[in-house]
Parts: C-alpha cells; structure tokens; sequence
C-alpha cells in the first residue's frame, strides 16, 4: 500500500493506494495523525478511490482520530469509496456516522462549510 | 485440501489474502462471498500474530483450506501461541468507540459477522480457529 498526501489550500488529501490491514494500517496511521497533531483546524479527505481492500485495522486508524479531528472544529470526509470497502463500513455501521460523497469536488464542497464556520 | 505456513509476521498478511484468494478461485464461488471468506481469515490471521504470537516471526500459523462445492468453506487456522482471552459477547458500539478514540473488538465482530460459524479449541498447547462459511 502506498499514500499519497497532497495539500491543497486549508485541505489534506489522503490517498490510500491499495489494501489496508493491519501492518500497512501503521502507514495510513502515521499519515492521519501527523496532520491531527500539526493542523489548528483539520480538514481531511479521505480520498477511498484506488483503496481496494480495508480490515479492522485500517478501520481502526480513523476511529481513533475521528474524535480529536471534531475537538479542532476540523472533519474527516470520505470520498469515491469503492463497494468493497463501503460494505466493511456499513457492518460496522461507520457509514451512519462519517460523511461519504462520491468524489473529491463534493468533500472540499462539504469542508468548505467546515471552514466558514471556524 | 489446501495448506500452508506462514511466519508471525504481519507482512505476511497480504500473502495470506492472496493464498486464501487463490484457492477459492479454483471453485465456483461468488466474489462477495469470498471477499468475505479472506477478510474473516485476515482477522482471525492478524489477531493470532499479534495477541498469541506478539508478532514474534519465528513462530509460525498454519493455514488450511477445506472446500465442500456448493455446500461449505473451512479453513482452521492452527498455532502453538499464548491462548487467546476472549470476551464472552462480540457486541461493538461504534459510537462509543469513536466517542473514546478505541479501536479494539472490531475485528472480532467483524470475524463472526463474516462466516457463519467460528469454533474455537484449545488443545494441548495448539489454538485452533475454525471459520466456516455456507455456500449454498
């Protein structure tokens, strides 16, 4: 699994490229949580297109940063999901309780609200 | 039957994917169901690595794949680690979990909401895990 994180304006794009489990998890762990800790507002996008394949510990990584992402008034928005992965979600019933839009486009729409209200 | 041995190493997650992908190719199964056959095994896999073996690589899990056409998928997952402690209900509040920054029990529900039927034994110094899974 590869991550490609792009910048741009007040947003961060994380691109998993490939499958999450739980070693390549540490990965996608360390890219999260750099831009929880060093960002006053976090805004996120989780860019799920090229993400083929997601376990509990991919799950995991955004569980535990979900909560101090909201505390900075930031969010974490899910964009272009594949059907594999959404269904790990929807067994969990993550899908009730993040945001999910079809591509990059819509999240920076959404988080630009996010932002106006900081 | 189909077997193999892999080290306690997490990288050998991804191999372990593939090994169980592999084989359920060779039958007549639907892709989502084998979708859910590999992600059941990948945490049951990574659950053993870590919680019995400490992710120690010269310890070893052996895999096997047994495949009844149109009727039934079990693989046994076999190793000589610590006996895993296990809670007696498999329930997540997700809400909860994001609530309190805690990752824990996911991959257990996710296991059994996978299969339809996890054994668990304990027998002379082997932890055996038995996902089966209906076909039909």
């Amino acid at each position: 699994m590869n991550i490609k994180t792009l910048i741009e304006g007040n947003y961060v794009i994380i691109k998993p490229i490939g499958e999450v489990d739980a070693f390549s998890a540490i990965a996608l762990d360390n890219a999260v949580g750099d831009v929880v800790k060093n960002y006053e507002q976090p805004l996120i996008i989780l860019d799920g297109s090229e993400l083929t394949y997601i376990s509990s510990a991919g799950i995991g990584v955004f569980i535990t940063y979900l909560e101090p992402i909201r505390k900075k008034k930031g969010d974490l928005i899910f964009s272009g999901m594949r059907k594999e992965v959404l269904y790990v979600f929807s067994i969990l019933g993550l899908d009730k309780l993040v945001v999910i839009v079809e591509n990059v486009s819509q999240a920076k729409e959404r988080l630009s609200h996010v932002k106006e209200s900081f | 039957m189909s077997k193999k041995v892999f080290s306690c190493d997490l990288r050998n997650l991804s191999q372990i994917r593939a090994f169980v992908s592999d084989t359920l190719k060779e039958y007549s199964i639907r892709s989502e169901i084998r979708e859910q056959i590999i992600l059941a095994t990948d945490e049951a896999c990574a659950n053993t690595i870590i919680h019995s073996n400490n992710c120690c690589t010269e310890r070893f899990i052996e895999l096997s794949l047994n495949v009844i056409p149109e009727q039934k998928v079990a693989i046994q997952i076999t190793d000589m680690g610590k006996k895993p402690v296990l809670p007696n209900e498999i329930e997540i509040n997700i809400e909860e979990n994001i609530r309190s920054s805690k990752r824990g029990g996911m991959g257990l529900y996710l296991m059994q909401e996978m299969v339809d039927q996890v054994i668990r034994i304990h027998d002379s110094g082997k932890n055996i895990v038995i996902l089966e899974k209906r076909l039909n």
